[in-house]
């Protein structure tokens, strides 16, 4: 039996970063430097400097400046990720419904296949509200310190019975008070002193140490595949805000996760595994545009940007073993991870992904799918309904409302000229034809990712 | 348990391939069936039920999943259900019921004599025969025709089946010798026989019943005893429903499947002459008289053992036929009534009003959701269609909300397979419907479909996609089934958490 040389995997999974926020400012879309700056400027005021490691991957990783999330919402996002499957494939289609026992994750795949698996910090493919702990699922991880968050109260947050341990007194500052499921906000007392930890104890910074200990731990001769589920949105864990559960960088966290990528790097590097590792650097979905999209006022504000590229699109970067720096600007999804994980992994990718591998477009075998699409299925807490589904291809991005078939409930932008999405182009004569265009094409879409996955054996 | 026995039996018969305009009653005045008009005349008609699948095994895995064909997955024939799915008779037999299936299935593929595996289905009588040719050796038909007309079987089936033998009957256009035989050799007498024997004898007499009851007619191969033949007036039936130069404006596939059907593994309506299609149709209705005298002998046996006011009695068929209409034969991607419109009976005496016709939309996952329903049963999440008891009933029609505007019907490539793969979606709505005949996501350029004003074009004979004074229908008809699309999602596991 020849031996596969199967690579290392290491992915670095935010829970919440826009791609702006990863320290590009030329997102490989924009006609123009003015717009690019824009955009730049609209999502990161205090500039990139804090993130050098960020920075570094994005200008010598392979890295797809167009990757989308199939959805805005964290859990059924996670889903599609580490399935390779649409949300409504998969079935988790909001957040708080659990992902199917009959559904295979990339990192149980890995684990048929010999690999040892790992996981510290968030997972999040069941609900997490009342302080919950989410079920291990089967055969996907050999060990896991799981943590939705360094503010879920659940009584298996590995990182708080850590931080209990080494640090009981700011432990005791942090929660005066024990659990309650009924209580699941952050109190501002708990955020000002979650930003006085000394870095060493932070939720990223211990993260990062779990995953070394963990990879130090592992034989050299057995492949291995690390999670680290580092959480850089403001709400640490805790309950969404009453209109939306859209997140706010909390540039701190973000900064804190920087330079947890750096140590993790480091330590394959000192290791001399850094050449046998892949190391995938990406979000689950974006965050929200500006504070307001959180506080009760900005309910209407959120309907109207759930969809918003901040809140879609995510960075995506492939760092490591024989990976050359370039750069695919065509859009892409995050559902193409998991079948690109496969492939790393020289695993066959199997019939139930509706993803596609993300190395052979890299190896240039393949073209990138060059459209992507996105959903949201929630409802308010009043009961108004906000589904929307968006649709990019090319420049061209179409929004379309399911609430109601008013024309104002249909956006269409072009990206390339107007990066933040201002200008409505769908009421205006002279786009009337790109618009049935982008309307065929989502129709198409919708097509292309119904379930199919059950291969066809015979005629009849 | 006495208490059980509100629920009704439930007695559901299905044909194959049955088109909805096909019963005297709903408008052939030339077809023979008195025991289906009967029927009707005892409950409600529905003049507009659309299956979510023009072709047999995506039909039926809607109905027994009570899914849209986008979420259980079996999009095409030859493709297996997977085996996620609870089927509607599950949830039955766990409520109680005594469940029996008889005749053709279809869940799983059939091709090359496999055998049908079964699921957990809930069945306790399991009768299964994929058609009147097919020679697996789990045939129930066979072994019975063996058993009791052994000469026939002999005769018509001398040697060890060979495959080509489904390609023969997918080219014959007026029956294989099987079809001819005398009716009580049949497999539509066998159905029924079956049906009886579950019925009068076999049935659990301390439970209610739901028995399945598929009959494989009117499928092709266009055959039928001479005696139901003979019934039928050749110069009765109109010609088929066509223009001058249909097809050159509608989808060039169109053309295609007028010169060939089933992607050139069957002749195409081209390939017959007019006398030869007159005859098709002439047997095609030969057929349904075989399998109207077939459901009135099932139905004798409900009136004879006094079961009659306590039974569900539903009569549909899983899709139409093209019968020469459009210039097109047998199935596929076209998403005409011809294919997609079937006939739905529903009695349920001292329940159901009699004589009610039903003229709104409804689909075939209407229907586990509705045997659920009168079960008794919580049809779950996992069921996407609604009840129609409440249309049907008096009491909870007040409480009825807003039934839904539309219909669905999706072909992904379902039957015999063709390069590029085809797929397109049917869009009931109002007056209109729209079908999408599908390109790639990733390319703009004009699509291709079809756009019909129902009322005033009812045969769908003058395509207005392309027209300029329709643009404005064509595109809200197009939001309109994204909005659909979004509303058929499966959503069917529960949001057990807040977040």
């Amino acid at each position: 039996m020849p031996v596969i040389n199967r690579p290392n995997i290491l992915l670095c999974l935010f829970d919440s970063l826009g791609v702006a926020d990863s320290g590009l400012a030329d997102c490989g879309l924009a006609d123009s430097e003015s717009a690019a700056s824009d955009l730049a400027k609209s999502r990161l005021p205090d500039s990139t400097s804090g993130l050098s490691t960020l920075s570094q991957l994005y200008s010598k990783s392979a890295r797809f400046d167009r990757t989308y999330s199939p959805c805005p919402e964290s859990s059924p996002a996670r889903a599609s990720l580490f399935t390779g499957l649409d949300p409504g494939v998969h079935g988790l289609w909001t957040n708080g419904v659990t992902l199917s026992e009959n559904e295979n994750t990339f990192a149980q795949r890995l684990t048929q296949a010999g690999y040892s698996n790992y996981l510290a910090g968030r997972y999040q493919l069941a609900g997490v509200s009342r302080w919950t702990t989410e079920q291990a699922r089967t055969n996907e991880f050999d060990h896991m310190d799981w943590a939705h968050g360094p503010l879920h109260r659940s009584r298996q947050n590995a990182y708080l019975n850590w931080l209990k341990e080494l640090a009981p007194d700011h432990y005791a500052q942090l929660f005066p008070v024990q659990p309650n499921p009924e209580d699941t906000k952050a109190t501002s007392l708990q955020r000002e002193t979650l930003a006085a930890l000394p870095d060493s104890l932070s939720f990223n910074y211990w993260i990062a140490e779990r995953v070394e200990q963990w990879i130090d731990s592992q034989s050299p001769d057995n492949p291995f595949m690390a999670i680290a589920g580092f959480c850089v949105g403001d709400l640490l864990g805790t309950e969404p805000h009453a209109a939306t559960d859209a997140e706010t960088i909390n540039s701190q966290a973000l900064q804190q996760a920087d330079v947890a990528i750096a140590r993790l790097l480091e330590s394959l590097n000192s290791s001399n595994r850094l050449g046998d590792t892949v190391v995938i650097v990406t979000s689950a979905r974006g965050n929200a545009d500006t504070k307001k999209d959180c506080t009760q006022s900005g309910v209407a504000n959120h309907i109207d940007n759930a969809l918003k590229e901040t809140a879609i699109r995510v960075p995506l970067f492939f760092y490591g073993a024989n990976i050359e720096h370039q750069i695919v600007s065509a859009p892409v999804s995050t559902m193409d991870i998991a079948p690109t994980v496969l492939s790393i992994a020289k695993l066959p990718i199997g019939p139930r992904t509706q993803g596609s591998s993300l190395l052979s477009v890299l190896g240039g075998e393949t073209q990138p799918r060059a459209w992507a699409m996105s959903r949201i299925r929630k409802n308010t807490p009043s009961g108004e309904r906000n589904w929307q589904t968006a649709l990019v291809s090319g420049n061209l991005k179409l929004v379309v409302c399911h609430n109601e078939q008013q024309p104002e409930n249909i956006k269409l932008f072009d990206l390339g000229k107007d990066p933040l999405e201002q200008t409505n182009l769908a009421g205006l004569e002279q786009h009337a034809t790109d618009l049935e265009q982008m309307i065929d094409q989502m129709i198409d879409a919708r097509c292309a990712l119904e379930d199919r996955t059950e291969p066809r054996i015979a005629e009849f | 348990m006495a208490s059980a026995n509100k629920r009704p039996n439930i007695l559901f018969i299905c044909t194959d391939q049955q088109r909805g305009d096909s019963l005297n009653c709903t408008g052939a005045s030339w077809a023979v069936t008195p025991n289906l008009d009967k029927l009707a005349g005892e409950g409600a008609l529905f003049s507009h039920c659309y299956v979510q699948n023009p072709v047999c095994s995506p039909s039926r895995a809607s109905l027994f999943t009570g899914k849209y064909v986008a979420n259980h997955g079996l999009h095409a024939n030859g493709v297996p259900l997977p085996a996620r799915h609870k089927l509607f008779t599950r949830t039955l037999a766990d409520a109680g019921y005594d469940c029996g299936m008889i005749g053709k299935q279809h869940l799983s593929p059939c091709d090359s004599w496999q055998t049908e595996p079964r699921f957990d289905d809930g069945y306790r009588v399991f009768h299964w025969a994929h058609g009147p040719n097919h020679r697996a050796l789990e045939n129930d038909y066979h072994a019975w025709l063996r058993k009791v007309h052994p000469d026939i079987y002999v005769k018509i089936f001398p040697d060890k089946g060979a495959n080509e033998n489904t390609a023969y009957s997918n080219k014959a256009n007026t029956g294989t010798p099987i079809d001819h035989v005398k009716k009580e050799a049949h497999y539509s007498h066998w159905v029924a026989e079956c049906a009886q024997d579950f019925i009068k004898q076999t049935r659990d007499q301390n439970e209610p019943f739901c028995l399945v009851a598929n009959f494989f007619d009117p499928h092709h191969s266009f055959g039928a005893p001479q005696e139901f033949r003979d019934l039928i007036h050749l110069d009765a039936i109109p010609a088929p429903v066509t223009r001058d130069d249909e097809l050159s404006n509608k989808p060039a596939e169109q053309t295609f499947y007028s010169e060939t059907s089933y992607a050139g593994v069957a002749p195409g309506f081209q390939d017959y002459s007019d006398a030869q299609i007159r005859e098709i149709r002439a047997q095609y209705w030969a057929m349904i008289a075989l399998v109207d005298y077939e459901v009135g002998r099932i139905l004798q046996a409900l009136d004879e053992t006094g079961q009659a006011d306590d039974t569900l009695v539903i009569f549909t068929s899983d899709h139409g036929e093209m019968l020469g209409n459009h210039q097109q034969l047998l199935k596929g991607p076209q998403l005409y009534d011809d294919l997609t419109n079937v006939p739905l009976i529903m009695r349920w005496p001292n329940t159901i009003a009699a004589g009610q016709r039903i003229d709104q939309l409804v689909q075939w996952i209407d229907l586990p959701a509705t045997f659920l329903d009168v079960a008794g049963c919580a049809a779950g999440q996992s069921v996407q269609g609604e009840s129609l008891l409440p249309m049907l009933l008096p009491m909870r029609n007040q409480q009825q909300g807003q039934w839904r505007d539309w219909a669905l019907s999706e072909y992904r490539d379902s039957g015999f397979t063709t390069d590029p793969q085809i797929m397109t979606t049917m869009l009931r709505h109002e007056n209109w419907k729209l079908i999408i005949w599908h390109g790639s996501p990733a390319t703009a350029g004009q699509r291709n479909g079809e756009l019909y004003d129902l009322s005033s074009d009812p045969h769908e004979l003058h395509n207005l996609f392309h027209e300029p004074s329709h643009a404005t229908v064509r595109q809200r008809l197009k939001l309109k089934l994204l909005d659909v699309m979004a509303e058929t999602e499966d959503r069917s596991f529960p949001q057990s958490r807040d977040w």
